[in-house]
């Protein structure tokens, strides 16, 4: 089997969705002997000709990072550089990975629905789509701390190796929380006006001399109408 | 009232939406308001790379000194902004898409909770971010579901922005209608 890993993260390789990807794919190494291409779309230059290691593969993964509710706008160029195959006969099999630095799993439903079109759109199998939040701060933590998190999505990857989709039950296992009950939203909202909670942010202003321009309004002009 | 038109189109020529945007826009300003029409394919800017310099290095701009400054600062100062598109594979385009992610400038990295869901709090004020409409070119492909799935990501994408998405329009219905919708808020 012919696999093709687009990575649709602008970070490419140092980002969280690299991490994620990578341990799918130890799950289908894990039960059969795949011929894997990797595709780093944030590259211009490999973006370019992407479209035509979809064509060539069996089965493709496409993750990507929640970008203002979407997918990044790379990710749509390289969509729409698929236009030639829309419907073709023999489209690969399409599974998709979304991941966002909030946790609940409620802000990727939108371009999930998106995504299941897209597949239908060129007339490929749907494999489903891995959906996790909560992900910013994966990759500045330890490895060993998602050793949970890293055997559920090998299974995935065994389960699209074995069965060519992702299992249901899984998926909205990994995904939770779907959304904050209302106490946690309560609790939350309680826990967010210590100044600790703000920490991954104000430590980063902090080292670069940002901290005190930190409410900068740059744009605002005194309009007069 | 000031209402800022982002053109979506990455035709170069015999752009439906380029000839439909500019007849909108001289009724509005018929109406004696406000408009500027940016045509995004002609801004010159890079897509996001991530590197979250705008909330944690230049907070509120991004560090490449590219065109998506000019696209922050009209739509920060508009009182309506319509984002105008063709539908490309059952979305709008990549440029817009482009441009929409180099907006996050406009607010700020902090978390707040909002109707018990996470968002990232306002960095300007409240009644500063603009209310807004969708504008979509049906293309050949192009079906009911698409319109709802796009409406839907920008109905979030709008809520991130503090604001809401006052309407979603077809380019078949005529620009005097669209107008009318724009002229109403």
């Amino acid at each position: 089997m012919r696999y093709c890993v687009f990575n649709g993260s602008p970070r490419g390789r140092s980002g969280n969705t690299n991490i994620l990807l990578r341990q799918v794919v130890e799950g289908i190494e894990s039960v059969s002997s795949p011929e894997i291409t990797w595709i780093y779309l944030n590259d211009d230059r490999k973006r370019k000709i992407a479209h035509e290691a979809f064509r060539e593969a069996d089965v493709v993964v496409l993750g990507f990072p929640l970008y203002t509710d979407g997918m990044p706008g790379l990710v749509k160029a390289f969509i729409e550089s698929l236009e030639p195959y829309t419907g073709r006969e023999g489209n690969p099999r399409m599974a998709f990975l979304v991941q966002s630095g909030f946790q609940e799993a409620h802000h990727s439903r939108f371009v999930e629905r998106y995504l299941e079109k897209l597949a239908l759109r060129m007339n490929a199998s749907y494999a489903g789509t891995i959906v996790k939040g909560g992900c910013e701060g994966l990759r500045l933590q330890p490895e060993e701390s998602h050793g949970a998190l890293f055997a559920q999505l090998t299974v995935l990857g065994t389960n699209l190796a074995l069965e060519g989709v992702f299992d249901q039950e899984r998926l909205h296992l990994l995904s939770k929380p779907e959304k904050y009950s209302r106490i946690l939203a309560m609790l939350f909202w309680l826990a967010l006006r210590l100044p600790i909670t703000q920490s991954y942010w104000d430590n980063q202003l902090k080292k670069n001399g940002a901290y005190e321009a930190r409410f900068a309004r740059p744009f605002k002009e005194n309009t007069s109408n | 009232m000031k209402i800022t038109i982002l053109n979506g189109s990455p035709a170069e020529e015999n752009s439906v939406l380029d000839d439909y945007l500019h007849k909108l826009h001289n009724i509005i300003i018929a109406n004696g308001k406000v408009c500027e029409i940016l045509t995004l394919r002609d801004l010159k800017a890079d897509f996001c790379t991530g590197c979250w310099s705008c909330w944690v290095k230049t907070p509120g701009l991004c560090i490449f000194d590219d065109d998506s400054h000019i696209v922050c600062r009209a739509v920060i100062n508009a009182d309506f902004v319509l984002f105008a598109s063709p539908v490309i594979m059952g979305f709008y385009s990549a440029v817009l898409k482009k441009f929409m992610d180099k907006m996050i400038p406009l607010v700020h990295p902090y978390v707040t909770v909002h109707r018990g869901e996470a968002h990232h709090r306002h960095r300007y004020a409240p009644r500063d971010y603009p209310l807004g409409g969708l504008l979509l070119e049906k293309t050949p492909g192009t079906d009911d579901e698409d319109i709802a799935i796009i409406q839907a990501v920008h109905a979030r994408t709008m809520l991130n922005l503090k604001s809401r998405n006052v309407f979603t329009m077809l380019t078949d219905q005529p620009a005097e209608e669209v107008a009318d919708a724009i002229l109403r808020v």
